[in-house]
């Protein structure tokens, strides 16, 4: 089983790069194996980490950039203000005050906690994103629950899954398959709803905003 | 005139701070007035299911400081905050709060609580999100098994003006 990897570096950029080794590697920081596991501390101005495909690795920065490359299992990441930018995870969460966050392919849940910046992610098997001012895009996802502030919403889903969004202000753009026909729930206080897919009985698609359009397409 | 070690005490006890989500945001979008109905709502709330262990310390702006002698009353106060704050809303804005909570011994001073702890308790419901409940690990060694199979370790996080990083969690 591979092993919980923890890392910690206030002002370091931290990257981590998963596969095409048995062990942990460390360069720039320093490395202490507990009863928990492995315990990272970043100590010069960069922090490269290597370590078996599949590793849980929970990261901690204030300032510092984080960049995952290549499989890992159970991903936390919390920074301040570094931006974040995860390829490839069995599960995520990343917790952000402003940074701009990037996943790739997140194989289940995927958590994003922001204030501000920007969350784009490719493909999960489900998202949870709340975000004060940050625009959110997902790009192929199951469920999706997302609470935002302000800032704009981009989602494509796939068949028979449920996508709940809360928004105050911005505009909810939902992209759903060519065949599907979802359940709708659109509520705009103010602005324009826009549903242009047949709806029915396959998944659900809740949408309440104060202020912004909100808009349901199918893919061509 | 007295040295602050004889004016000041300390106290043991669960500190929590809660706030609106996005407060700058929610004036500018929709005015003072909408955002102060939703930070009375939160202070009523809060004043309701306080229970006999905890006391609202003071208001700061759109939060509340709490504090709690005992972490099971805290949490399941914080909890119940959460709850109804879920259903609340004023003229159809939603109440969004977000919670962060430390168990420690700051000092008092007359009837404010100030100190370190009081500043992680701060400092750890800056980083949680909409509807979220983070816990410093200091909470969750003294609040036992009150929390059991209710949070999930969120590893280690920087505070801003604490050195070294906190171990902390989230309540699913």
């Amino acid at each position: 089983m591979p092993p919980r990897i923890t890392i910690a570096a206030r002002s370091a950029p931290v990257e981590v790069v998963a596969g095409g080794v048995d062990g942990v590697t460390v360069d720039g920081g320093s490395i202490v194996t507990t009863d928990e596991g492995i315990e990272i501390t970043g100590r010069s101005s960069r922090l490269r980490v290597g370590c078996p495909a599949g590793a849980d690795v929970r990261i901690a920065t204030a300032s510092g950039k984080v960049t995952t490359t290549g499989p890992l299992g159970d991903v936390h990441i919390t920074t301040r203000s570094g931006k974040v930018s995860v390829g490839e995870a069995r599960r995520l969460e990343v917790r952000t005050m402003s940074g701009r966050v990037h996943v790739g392919a997140c194989e289940g849940e995927c958590r994003c906690v922001v204030t501000s910046g920007a969350v784009t992610i490719d493909r999960a098997g489900s998202v949870e994103v709340t975000s004060t001012s940050a625009k959110v895009e997902v790009g192929d996802v199951g469920d999706a629950a997302i609470t935002v502030m302000s800032g704009a919403v981009v989602l494509g889903t796939r068949r028979n899954t449920a996508v709940k969004v809360r928004s105050m202000s911005g505009a909810v753009r939902v992209q759903v398959p060519a065949d599907a026909r979802p359940r709708t729930s659109l509520r705009a206080k103010v602005g324009k709803v826009r549903c242009e897919c047949p709806t029915g009985d396959d998944g659900e698609i809740d949408v309440k905003t104060m202020s912004g359009l909100i808009e349901v397409t199918c893919r061509k | 005139m007295p040295k602050v070690s004889d004016v000041t005490s300390t106290c043991t006890g669960a500190i929590a701070f809660t706030d609106l989500v996005g407060f700058t945001e929610l004036t500018a979008l929709h005015g003072d007035l909408l955002a102060l109905e939703l930070v009375e709502r939160q202070e009523q709330l809060a004043r309701a299911l306080l229970g006999a262990n905890g006391r609202i310390v003071k208001q700061l702006g759109d939060g509340l400081l709490l504090f709690f002698d005992e972490p099971g009353a805290a949490f399941a106060a914080c909890c119940a905050l959460h709850a109804r704050a879920a259903d609340e809303s004023v003229d159809g804005l939603p109440l969004w709060i977000r919670t962060g909570m430390h168990w420690g011994s700051p000092r008092v001073r007359g009837a404010d609580l100030i100190g370190h702890d009081v500043n992680v308790a701060s400092r750890i419901s800056d980083l949680a999100g909409q509807g979220e409940i983070l816990l410093t690990a200091a909470f969750v060694a003294a609040a036992g098994n009150h929390t059991d199979g209710q949070i999930e370790s969120i590893g280690p996080v920087f505070l801003r003006g604490v050195a070294d990083p906190v171990e902390a969690y989230r309540v699913c």
